[in-house]
């Protein structure tokens, strides 16, 4: 059973940290380690045993799921435990648990003793075990299948929001349980936003369109980013596009395991550089996806790649009230290098919708 | 929205804490009293000012689409609420809705403000959300007049063979197509999968002999509709007929206790104790209903809640037999001096009916 390996891997770390338990209250942590994925679920694991506490809602589910833990319903936290015996050292998850949670917590528990761990397991989930990679895997095509739909509807005239409706829709007709996250649709000097709220501006002729979107498949996320441009592009159109191009393709293929996240985002930011637009390149490279659409490890310092990893690798150039591009693969770290779980068409210079090579 | 009214209410509840400034963490919270709805950002609030502190990503919406705040922009994964309450030279004692910050969080403001005392106020804004202004509820009532024509034009397509995810994708659209800023979650349960209160749509296709249970909702104006009806796909049995009769004169009890006054306690038994009666005590195990507005939010129909007029509540009582199936009836309404007004206007059949048979 999947979920009992991911626990005896926490449960090992615990071990490391000094603790002998835990106390999970992260919903995607309590569905990582259970299969549980109901509203409310806190974990409470210790020496020999774990609980799953849930309530009526999802007793049923909960039952049925969560294998290797005992369901309780009814019982606050601190009642399940002091049902423990000893005096448990049981660490919570501080950027998780609530201030309220915890001082509940701390007037109602008796004899164990509470302590704060950071990321421990945001750190295993980091490592992606082939269950996961298979439905990113899915999440990552259904992505480029609902692209490839939407093409012919990227026409001068179209706003954003109906775009990035459609490209919602299409997800969902593929079995996607929803989007990993709100799709961005930017056009014209709106692309020129990393993080533009999609809105009613029509596309029309001259305009780059960044699609930044993903889907959600059975709890888990993938990630990805293409621009087209509609008509016929300047010079500058190519200079900029082509440097995003560049720096996305050889950045990412560098990802390999024993690799440092930090060369890999510094030789996107070389490219750009190169070009002239380092100051425009400003986010950073990238990030882990899995469950969370924003998770460990980072694409920079502090990180040397491993096999399960995966990431995405996003360089974008983004100049004020003219436009901009960026280009985005989730990548997948296998156990001699890495490979893009996004496949969509990845053209090196500015392409109008519906291009496959180029 | 009256966002001048709401900001002064928070005021006055700082006063009664006597802190000099209050931090609202809350997303729902937050998009109350000054109608942001991004993902990420505080509300700093002292007696004088009010500051949506949020970053880059939202510097747009922060300015365009909030009233009554300064929008205050600082670095991406940045903690910026201490440097905003220095800045604004908050005081000694401020105040925070613990139960939408970190512990994680909380380190961070202690560690950069030793010389201010941060106190706790888990659902510091909660008591002002309880009661909906008029506004408020002309938004509930656009977002059930929304969600209640989809669930007639949805009737057509509960057939053998539709899917529970078609389904699901069918009332997002359809609830979109009608003017729903964003549809809800939707709960399609058929057959066997119905005796989960929260089943997650699945690819079953309905079949006959199915009951097919919908709870579902859109969100209009920032405010939730929520509704739940359960219909039989063919022929019913008794038993099948014997639990939807029970739900349905409990959901009516249930309402029927509601007034202004009336604790969760009361309420729940009265449509509690009808299923009780009927015998099927142990398979309606949870609450009887919950608070709703932008987000869930007391007060709740349950025990330690105290209902006064204007709460908008649920009132959703079920019956789940596991291998059978289930039934849920639920209405959205107002607490009035003297009832319940539903904003839920979809037929409510008093016995078991197929999709749409009493249109």
């Amino acid at each position: 059973m999947r979920t009992l390996l991911r626990l005896a891997k926490f449960r090992q770390r615990l071990s490391e940290l000094g603790a002998d338990g835990a106390i999970v209250t992260s919903r995607e942590n309590v569905a990582y380690l259970t299969g549980f994925s109901g509203s409310a679920g806190t974990l409470v694991i210790a020496p020999g045993r774990a609980y799953l506490v849930t309530d009526g809602r999802y007793e049923i589910r909960a039952r049925e799921v969560a294998k290797g833990y005992r369901v309780t319903l009814g019982k606050s936290l601190a009642d399940v435990v002091n049902e423990l015996p000893g005096r448990p050292r049981l660490a919570y998850e501080p950027t998780h648990l609530t201030d309220s949670r915890l001082s509940e917590l701390q007037a109602g528990v008796r004899r164990a003793e509470l302590r704060p761990e950071s990321r421990v397991l945001e750190e295993i989930r980091a490592v992606k075990d082939p269950d996961e990679i298979a439905l990113i895997e899915r999440a990552a095509a259904i992505a480029d299948e609902a692209w490839a739909a939407l093409q012919p509807s990227i026409v001068p005239g179209v706003t954003e929001v109906e775009l990035s409706n459609q490209l919602e829709a299409a997800m969902k007709a593929r079995g996607a349980s929803g989007v990993g996250f709100d799709s961005i649709v930017a056009s014209g000097p709106n692309s020129a936003i990393p993080h533009h709220e999609t809105g009613d501006r029509r596309i029309r002729e001259g305009d780059f369109i960044t699609f930044d979107f993903g889907a959600l498949y059975k709890g888990y996320r993938s990630d990805m980013t293409r621009t087209v441009f509609i008509g016929e592009p300047t010079e500058k159109h190519r200079e900029v596009y082509n440097a995003v191009y560049r720096a996305q393709v050889d950045s990412a293929a560098m990802i390999a395991p024993g690799v440092s996240g930090e060369d890999v985002a510094n030789k996107a930011r070389e490219i750009i550089k190169e070009a002239g637009y380092d100051k425009y390149f400003t986010h950073g490279l990238g990030h882990g996806v899995g469950r969370d659409v924003h998770e460990l490890p980072g694409v920079g310092r502090g990180t040397i790649f491993e096999p399960g990893h995966v990431v995405t690798v996003e360089p974008g150039i983004y100049l004020e009230g003219w436009g901009g591009v960026r280009i985005e693969d989730t990548v997948f770290v296998t156990r001699s290098g890495s490979r893009p779980l996004t496949t969509s068409p990845k053209p090196a210079w500015p392409s109008p919708p519906g291009t496959v090579d180029g | 929205m009256n966002y001048v009214r709401r900001l002064k209410a928070l005021r006055a509840r700082m006063a009664g804490l006597a802190v000099q400034a209050a931090v609202v963490a809350r997303r729902d919270a937050i998009r109350y009293l000054c109608g942001f709805a991004g993902s990420f950002g505080d509300l700093v609030l002292t007696e004088e000012q009010a500051w949506l502190v949020t970053d880059g990503r939202y510097a747009t919406a922060a300015k365009n689409r909030t009233v009554g705040v300064t929008p205050v922009i600082g670095g991406q994964g940045l903690e910026l609420v201490p440097g905003a309450l220095r800045e604004l030279g908050a005081g000694s004692r401020v105040a925070y809705d613990s139960d939408a910050v970190t512990v994680a969080r909380l380190h961070e403001w202690e560690a950069a403000l030793p010389g201010t005392e941060l106190v706790p106020a888990p659902g510091l804004v909660d008591p002002i959300m309880a009661v909906k202004d008029d506004d408020e509820i002309r938004a509930m009532a656009e977002a059930c007049r929304i969600t209640d024509r989809v669930w007639e034009e949805i009737q057509g397509e509960i057939v053998p063979g539709a899917t529970e995810v078609r389904l699901a994708q069918r009332l997002a659209e359809l609830q979109l197509e009608h003017g729903a800023e964003a549809h809800g979650f939707a709960i399609v349960a058929s057959g066997p999968n119905s005796a989960y209160p929260h089943h997650v749509p699945t690819s079953r296709a309905v079949k006959a002999g199915d009951f097919v249970k919908v709870d579902f909702g859109c969100v209009y104006d920032g405010y939730n509709s929520d509704l739940t009806r359960t219909v039989v796909v063919g022929e019913a049995t008794e038993r099948q007929r014997e639990v939807y009769e029970t739900v349905y004169r409990a959901q009516i009890a249930g309402c029927a206790a509601v007034h202004s006054g009336a604790t969760g306690e009361e309420v729940d038994r009265a449509a509690r104790s009808v299923i009780e009666e009927a015998g099927f005590g142990e398979q309606f195990n949870h609450g009887l209903g919950h608070g709703l507005g932008i987000a869930k939010h007391p007060p709740h129909v349950r025990p330690g809640y105290v209902l006064a007029a204007g709460n908008a509540i649920t009132i959703e009582p079920g019956i789940y037999i596991e291998g059978l199936g289930g039934v849920r009836i639920e209405d959205l309404g107002i607490v009035t001096e003297t009832g319940f007004r539903s904003l839920s206007y979809a037929p409510k059949p008093p016995k078991l009916c197929q999709p749409g048979e009493w249109q």
